[in-house]
């Protein structure tokens, strides 16, 4: 069934068109980016904002692809409101947040892990693009300064994080921590093991009676 | 047609057999100017409406597609990217001026592989049967001059579950949008024709053809007496343009 744009499909078009060229522009200047996401080739994730309604689904590969209609099934996919997006992109952890927070999530979770694991790696080497511009020398100086202003504010907003994190981990536990989490999903792939395993052993028993 | 031996040329009633002629006068006359017209036009929101249909034509790696009035090869291109090397697209124009632009400009980008030219009338297509999992005409089945002819040739020539897809100019949804559409199509239209294309005449009849083309619920009821089903249409930019979707019976 073909999930059909709430918008004029022109104008979806239009904006997914503009976030897709500037998504791919970035990682042109990403090049582990692009050789992981290279491997997701042809797997999709499917974002569904419910409020606003607005649908994607991004296609991976080297040059992600972001579409309106997609008629497959998609690799997995995403479900909430543009607060619980927020939010979850803001969380130092988006992992965690995804878990913690109102986003549904179905299908392949290990890619979802891949791909979250894939985001985090990203880093953007300002002095290419800028250099094309400006010239190598300036561009090395203004992708020195630049790539120094992101390690600042990604410092000083880990930092703050950190400590929020710590006092809402472990003073409040209001939040389960990583290696909590990490448990949970250990137990949950033992779990969908042995349920694999009993489905598998009840079809044979089924066949066997059968015969 | 509106009656025996008799059809549209924009608001002229003509011959049956002189429309064919009249159009191609037309299309050789903006032929080499037809792309920047485009974007001139639609102030580049052609481009949008064209993205949309390759996202609905579901196409895949080593699918076969036949663009109809393909013209200067904007949706071809794209779907030659999709379908790969092992797959199959011919542009097929039935104006020999349209044709070698779009070759030439598919060319130049480099694109050969799969990538087929045909000079052919869409009513009377040139194609064994049930050879294609998607047929497009973007901006063409209202120059057709018999076009439930057309449609049903399209049905033809596709694959059992192929699908059809039609990109045109409709009727805007909203009575306010319409008039400011008329006022432009009209007034501004026929103008830029005559600046860019330097043919005034033509542009008229771009929209006068418009302005006679069925409707989305007109097209979406011919594509269902051809034989299509599962016919739907998705209107764009308020009405002003509507792709129609209809699959062949299994």
């Amino acid at each position: 069934m073909v999930e059909l744009p709430k918008l004029d499909p022109a104008l979806h078009v239009a904006l997914l068109g503009a976030a897709e060229e500037a998504i791919n522009r970035a990682l042109h200047y990403s090049p582990q980016t692009l050789s992981s996401l290279a491997e997701l080739e042809g797997q999709s994730v499917q974002a569904i904002v419910t409020e606003p309604p607005f649908v994607v689904t991004i296609v991976l590969g080297e040059t992600p692809e972001l579409r309106a209609v997609y008629e497959d099934k998609p690799n997995a996919s995403i479900e909430g409101t543009l607060r619980e997006y927020l939010a979850a992109a803001a969380a130092e952890d988006p992992a965690v947040a995804l878990i913690n927070g109102n986003l549904k999530i179905r299908g392949d979770s290990r890619l979802m892990q891949n791909l979250q694991g894939v985001l985090s790696q990203l880093d953007i080497d300002w002095e290419a693009p800028i250099a094309a511009v400006v010239g190598d020398v300036a561009g090395h100086q203004i992708g020195k300064a630049l790539r120094g202003l992101f390690a600042w504010g990604k410092h000083s907003r880990s930092s703050l994080e950190r400590q929020l994190s710590e006092f809402i981990l472990e003073e409040a536990r209001l939040s389960p921590s990583k290696l909590e989490l990490e448990d949970f999903y250990r137990d949950i792939r033992k779990l969908q093991q042995s349920i694999d395993r009993a489905e598998a052993k009840a079809k044979r028993i089924l066949r066997q009676r059968a015969n | 047609m509106s009656e025996q031996g008799k059809t549209h040329f924009g608001y002229q009633e003509v011959d049956v057999d002189e429309k064919a002629g009249l159009v191609a006068g037309v299309f050789h006359s903006v032929a080499s100017r037809y792309d920047l017209m485009n974007d001139l036009m639609s102030g580049g929101i052609h481009r949008l409406w064209k993205r949309f249909t390759i996202e609905l034509s579901g196409i895949r790696k080593g699918h076969s597609v036949l663009d109809i009035a393909g013209g200067t090869g904007d949706l071809a291109g794209k779907f030659a990217d999709i379908v790969g090397p092992e797959g199959r697209v011919v542009l097929a124009d039935i104006n020999e001026s349209m044709l070698n632009v779009g070759r030439d400009k598919l060319l130049d980008k480099g694109k050969v592989n799969p990538l087929s030219y045909a000079q052919a009338d869409a009513q009377y297509l040139p194609f064994a049967d049930n050879s294609f999992d998607c047929v497009t005409i973007a901006f063409g089945l209202r120059n057709v001059t018999d076009k439930d002819l057309a449609l049903r040739s399209m049905l033809r020539v596709l694959k059992p579950g192929g699908r059809l897809l039609v990109l045109e100019f409709s009727k805007p949804t909203n009575d306010l949008l319409s008039k400011a559409y008329d006022a432009y199509s009209f007034n501004v239209l026929p103008k830029l024709g005559q600046m860019i294309a330097g043919d005034s005449n033509s542009y008229q009849y771009l929209a006068e053809s418009i302005r006679m083309h069925p409707d989305q619920e007109t097209l979406k009821e011919m594509m269902l007496n051809a034989g299509f089903e599962q016919c739907e249409f998705f209107n764009m930019t308020g009405g002003i343009v509507a792709l129609h979707r209809g699959l062949k019976p299994w």
